[in-house]
């Protein structure tokens, strides 16, 4: 009995946290495409892009490292 | 995560400011003298010296070019990043508490205090690309506030400005006419005076620290409020991790009435809470008095705190960090 109402207490707990993902995520995916478009009429960058860009260019100079 | 302890402010820490590439943290404090320090090692660059009274915020150009900076001393300076150089004083007739640089850099807005018979203001400012073209004229002044502002920035493409303070209400702004467009829920909303403010990088959402003991995550359009983190103590600064579903929130006594700081190791605890679940992860403990300022590296792999005690302390995260599973 108590290994059922444990496992039933997980689920609640598993779908309370699914429900604010998407929740979430649903939300977060509206805003961000009504910011791409502002951006585009406004002639911004994307802040998040560029942030990779930028990872993505110091993972480069990393890679360079000279070892002799 | 061995914190890198960063001793070079006499007095305590206010706000603390990584540029976009992360590679350089710009903390204000009582002591009249922003410093820059190297994000990575924790060594100091420069100091800026010029302000004669307690630096309260700053906020640094794009390309790390320009740094701007409030202060008690009723102005707000620009200045040479590199050189250390002063460059220009924007002279108030009330201590200059919150600068926000406008997406591009060519605007700023600048919150004054209420002083002197003086209502508290959130000022536009143009920056000049050339310095010769400078001027001192305010674009525009929101006032009507009452109460000081403790910060305002500037919200989605640069079309608003966002206001918090001592009235724990958050309002928004047009920033062309000043009209005021929104105002936060006085039911839902914070209860104390709003210390701090921290937008997300994609500046769909902003966190708002309260001495009510709580932060808050707001949508930045709608002024709809989203999560609220509860904690144990008065907030003093909130930061937004760039990378994960990560807060973290510090805080105390509120900086402004400490009259005893607890001298007992680990009083003083940075608190990560999961920004979509609203749980608590852990906590970063080390300041010796109530922490005034954090931030995030924009790279998500550090973050820094500025406390009461005068120090700086800077984490680099550990590996188990990101592994954290909720």
């Amino acid at each position: 009995l108590d290994k059922e109402m444990e496992e039933g207490a997980n689920a609640a707990v598993i779908e309370a946290r699914r429900r604010l993902y998407q929740e979430w995520y649903s939300w977060v995916r509206e805003e961000k495409e009504r910011l791409r478009e502002d951006r585009e009429e406004l002639g911004l960058p994307d802040p998040e892009e560029e942030l990779k860009l930028q990872r993505t260019r110091s993972a480069d100079v990393d890679s360079e490292k000279v070892v002799e | 995560m061995r914190p890198i302890l960063m001793k070079g402010h006499e007095r305590p820490l206010t706000f603390l400011k990584y540029n976009r590439d992360g590679d350089l943290l710009f903390s204000c404090a009582k002591d009249h003298t922003p410093t820059v320090w190297y994000a990575d090692n924790g060594d100091r660059l420069g100091t800026y010296r010029g302000h004669n009274g307690a630096v309260w915020s700053c906020d640094v150009s794009r390309h790390s070019t320009r740094l701007i900076t409030g202060s008690a001393d009723q102005t707000a300076k620009l200045w040479d990043v590199k050189t250390g150089k002063e460059l220009f004083t924007f002279r108030f007739d009330a201590p200059a508490r919150s600068v926000d640089l406008a997406i591009g850099d060519h605007l700023a807005v600048i919150t004054t205090d209420s002083f002197m018979g003086n209502m508290p203001t959130a000022q536009v400012k143009r920056i000049a690309e050339d310095l010769q073209d400078q001027t001192e004229e305010s674009a525009l002044v929101i006032s009507g506030i009452t109460g000081r502002i403790n910060r305002a920035v500037w919200g989605p493409g640069n079309r608003t400005i966002i206001t918090a303070g001592e009235d724990a209400t958050i309002r928004i702004w047009d920033s062309e006419t000043g009209k005021l467009l929104k105002e936060s829920d006085k039911e839902v909303g914070h209860q104390k005076a709003i210390s701090s403010l921290s937008k997300s990088l994609d500046w769909s959402h902003f966190l708002t620290g309260s001495l009510d003991k709580s932060a808050k995550l707001w949508d930045a359009r709608t002024l709809t409020l989203i999560k609220t983190y509860v904690t144990e103590r008065p907030v003093n600064a909130v930061d937004i991790s760039p990378t994960l579903d990560h807060v973290v929130i510090g805080g105390g006594q509120d900086a402004m009435n400490v009259t005893m700081t607890d001298r007992r190791a680990g009083k003083f605890e940075a608190k990560f809470f999961h920004k979509i679940l609203e749980e608590e992860i852990g906590g970063v403990k080390g300041h010796f008095g109530p922490i005034n300022a954090l931030a995030f590296n924009p790279d998500g792999r550090s973050f820094s705190s500025g406390g009461e005690d005068g120090y700086v302390r800077l984490h680099h995260f550990d590996p188990e960090y990101f592994n954290i599973k909720m």
